[in-house]
């Protein structure tokens, strides 16, 4: 609905996390996405842009 | 207008209706005979099968209603009619076919994933629903003990089919009220400047109990593709989905469908009709996608101008007429598609699930969640009790327009629309 | 001669702020404050026969307010209510809001004036509601525009946003003359003949959103984490509402490096929240946060994180956060956030 930059995440209880993983892989996880995140806001859009982590 | 040219539906009008010794049509008077009904709906599926009348004005009310289907033959036998099912699977749509217009045959029961549907025969929701305006054979069913779901659902649709083309077949020697000539749509622009509009319609097609058939097979896996509006007539089309009764393509609707019918009516005066092209509905995105982007080839191939979209289904199928819009639109075809809106009960709520995003025109068929009192009735067919409310059949009732059979017809059938509230302080 | 009654609250009633915002509702008869430019603007025609006011935290907060309210608007035997203007009020727009409801829904014809960020505008429905300005300075315009209305109304017409209406209208069903089939073909006929906007069923409009300028590099500037996810601290000092939230919160994060599980929780109501509370940060990723800050990945962790839930937030309200949120962190000289939704 608008927002320019996403990063889409694996669950609505946990966008950071997930809880399937073990604690340390979790972590890992929750880096690779905020670090995503520093990407996308350095990189210019135009209209709504999806910035998947794999 | 020659075999080649299209159908000629000689119609006859059924103005009461009765149970009786012998199945006959006497001057609008139709008389089914038990007997003959309990022939035509016979399958190892069915434990038994009774049939009766719910007329238009009585304080009667249809639940659970599954399929409702026009009585129409095209000779002793059916002649062709409901290809795939009663005839052989051929193509149809050409020389005469016989209807009992004013009459339908209506199923009704419990079958699994069938949506409680329900229709008034008088009292403010008659208006809402086709049904409320025929008189209705009310087919109703004991499954045979361990037969499966599935099975049954089978046997009553072939059973119903041929019950409905033996109604038909009693009006064979009587005179019509009235001879309609419906000629095929021309291949190419006849040259009068008039722009070239169709109909594109998409069939549920979602497996078991969510099917629609066309020469008797699920259209699931097909591709978009032309079919002569004719053969609709003939009952090419047949509906074998139970959901969403609100926004139900029974049969009935197929053999009367509402946008070939408006198009019809202008063809030669401001339009062209140029023909219809049925589409299924699929579940997966990409398969929407492409299904969508094809139908818009295929409308460009035979040069229409313009064309009208319609769904079965809810929100999902929303998706699958915006897709085509906005196909259509790309490939310069001016593209009008017809909503249901599900606003919530105060008419607030974002209307449509999937909106397209290019294409604009949008044809509203009524607000889904809005409230409606349906006054108790003196008998009900279908069911004892309304599974929604657990309440008996025959008790006041408060619901949505979406539980009423074809109240927000997405084939176009009914008046309604919705707009904005307007306020003022009378 | 029409009757009209006037719905305020006790500050535009005279009584005073904050130190009367739990009065009691009471009715004087005549126009009160406001009121009185109001009968200028609504003329002969139309007479303010009553002025009902009330604390805004009694409207707002004691039951059976709106009733003790409605009852007295009946009493004065209205031919049309008016509530407001509340501007950007929220208690005040709230009440102007459930009032215009309760009156809408007894029968009476009504129509309130407040801003369009204004968190009462969602409760206004099935009323109407014109558009104020943001403050009661622009008292002036927007009893203009609630006068224009008011007489509208009387007039029998219809009111639209041409007089102002803002706020969800809505869609409910009729009956045409033409079945939709025939009213495609035609609307297709439109199209054809040049027609692009012709519709029954308007397009949702969500705002466009104008995309920030990226930034060079996060190591060198202040980033900040956010969260939808009503992370708060354990007794939720601030009250935050776990659904249709009108506030959001500024928690300090100053000198923390990660958030202890019993420390933290999510209040939202949308969702379980045993794995956010299991493990705070799934919500607000401080850890990573703060290991990306000492690595020079980020160059400084604004020391401080914006909380609201995101959980059935009315449009107004969550378009009021965002507008804020952009100001606060502006002010702090945040370049780049992370906003985890849920």
């Amino acid at each position: 609905m608008g927002a320019p930059r996403i990063v889409p995440t694996r669950g609505i209880p946990y966008p950071a996390g997930d809880p399937s993983l073990a604690p340390a892989h979790e972590k890992a996880w929750r880096r690779r996405l905020v670090e995503r995140a520093l990407e996308a806001v350095s990189t210019p859009v135009k209209q709504p842009t999806v910035f998947e982590v794999d | 207008m020659s075999e080649d040219d299209g159908l000629t539906r000689l119609v006859h009008q059924v103005r009461s209706v009765a149970v009786g010794e012998q199945t006959r049509f006497d001057d609008g008077h139709l008389t089914v005979s038990a007997a003959d009904a309990a022939a035509a709906l016979a399958d190892e599926a069915l434990a038994s099968t009774t049939v009766s009348w719910a007329s238009p004005g009585e304080s009667v009310r249809i639940v659970k209603v599954l399929d409702a289907v026009e009585p129409r033959t095209k000779g002793a036998g059916g002649g062709g009619i409901f290809p795939g099912f009663v005839g052989p699977p051929r193509v149809q749509g050409r020389g005469e076919t016989h209807v009992l217009r004013g009459a339908a045959v209506v199923t009704a029961g419990y079958l699994p994933r069938a949506q409680e549907a329900v229709v008034d025969l008088s009292g403010p929701a008659a208006t809402l629903s086709p049904l409320g305006a025929t008189h209705n054979l009310v087919v109703e069913f004991t499954p045979a003990e361990g037969a499966p779901w599935d099975e049954v659902d089978r046997a009553l649709r072939r059973g119903v089919l041929r019950l409905a083309a033996r109604l038909a077949e009693a009006a064979l020697e009587a005179a019509p009220s009235q001879v309609e000539e419906l000629p095929s749509p021309a291949a190419r622009p006849a040259g009068d400047g008039l722009p070239r509009v169709g109909a594109v319609t998409n069939l549920q097609t979602q497996g078991a109990f969510k099917d629609v058939f066309v020469y008797g097979r699920s259209f699931g896996s097909g591709l978009p593709t032309f079919l002569d509006p004719g053969e609709l007539d003939d009952g090419a089309v047949v509906s074998g989905q139970y959901g969403h009764p609100s926004l139900k393509n029974p049969t009935f609707m197929h053999q009367n469908h509402p946008v070939v019918a408006a198009l019809r009516a202008r063809h030669g005066v401001d339009v062209s009709f140029a023909g219809l092209v049925i589409s299924p509905e699929p579940v997966d995105a990409g398969q929407k996608e492409l299904v969508s982007a094809h139908a818009a080839r295929v409308c460009a191939a035979a040069g229409w101008d313009a064309a009208v979209v319609t769904k079965e289904g809810g929100g999902n199928a929303d998706g699958d007429v915006s897709l085509k819009m906005d196909a259509l639109e790309d490939a310069g075809i001016a593209a009008v598609g017809l909503f249901a809106e599900m606003a919530g009960a105060d008419g607030t709520g974002p209307p449509i699930v999937v909106p397209p995003e290019r294409a604009t025109a949008m044809v509203s068929t009524g607000n889904y969640d809005e409230h409606l009192v349906l006054p108790a009735v003196e008998r009900a067919l279908g069911g004892d009790t309304v599974a929604l409310l657990d309440q008996p059949a025959t008790d006041e009732l408060q619901l949505p327009t979406a539980v009423v059979y074809c109240a927000l017809s997405p084939l176009g059938w009914g008046n309604l629309t919705c707009a904005p509230e307007a306020v003022t302080a009378q | 001669m029409s009757r009209v009654v006037h719905y305020m609250n006790q500050f535009f009633a005279g009584l005073g702020g904050e130190d009367t915002a739990g009065t009691p509702p009471e009715s004087r008869p005549g126009p009160v404050g406001p009121g009185r430019k109001l009968q200028e603007l609504l003329g002969d025609e139309h007479e303010l026969v009553a002025t009902v006011f009330c604390g805004d935290d009694y409207a707002a907060g004691e039951p059976g307010a709106v009733d003790e309210i409605v009852r007295l608007v009946q009493e004065a035997e209205p031919d049309l209510v008016v509530a407001g203007p509340a501007f950007t009020s929220g208690r005040y727009g709230l009440a102007c809001g459930r009032v215009a409801a309760a009156v809408a829904k007894a029968g009476i014809p009504v129509v309130a004036s407040m801003h369009a960020d204004n968190p009462g505008l969602e409760e206004a429905v099935p009323a109407p509601v014109v558009a104020s300005g943001e403050a009661a300075r622009r008292m002036g315009p927007s009893l203009e525009t609630l006068a224009g209305a008011a007489r509208a109304l009387l007039g029998g017409e219809e009111l639209t946003a041409e007089n102002g209406r803002i706020g969800a209208v809505p869609r409910l069903s009729r009956v045409s003359d033409r079945n939709a089939a025939t009213r495609a073909v035609e609307l297709a006929l439109a199209r054809l003949g040049g027609d692009q906007e012709a519709t029954e069923v308007p397009l949702p409009r969500f705002d466009h959103v104008a995309p920030a300028a990226p930034v060079a590099d996060p190591g060198h500037v202040t980033v900040a984490i956010l969260t939808e996810g009503a992370l708060v601290p354990d007794d939720n000092p601030g009250r935050l509402e776990s659904a249709r939230a009108t506030r959001w919160l500024r928690y300090p994060l100053e000198g923390v490096d990660a958030l202890a599980p019993g420390e933290w929780r999510s209040v939202h109501g949308g969702f379980s929240t045993t794995w956010a509370n299991e493990d705070p940060h799934r919500i607000l990723p401080l850890d990573v946060a703060r290991e990306l800050e000492r690595e020079g990945r980020i160059g400084t962790l604004f020391p401080a994180y914006l909380v609201t839930a995101g959980n059935g937030t009315s449009v107004g309200n969550a378009r009021r956060f965002g507008i804020e949120w952009a100001a606060d962190l502006h002010h702090s000289e945040v370049r780049a956030a992370v906003l985890t939704s849920t």
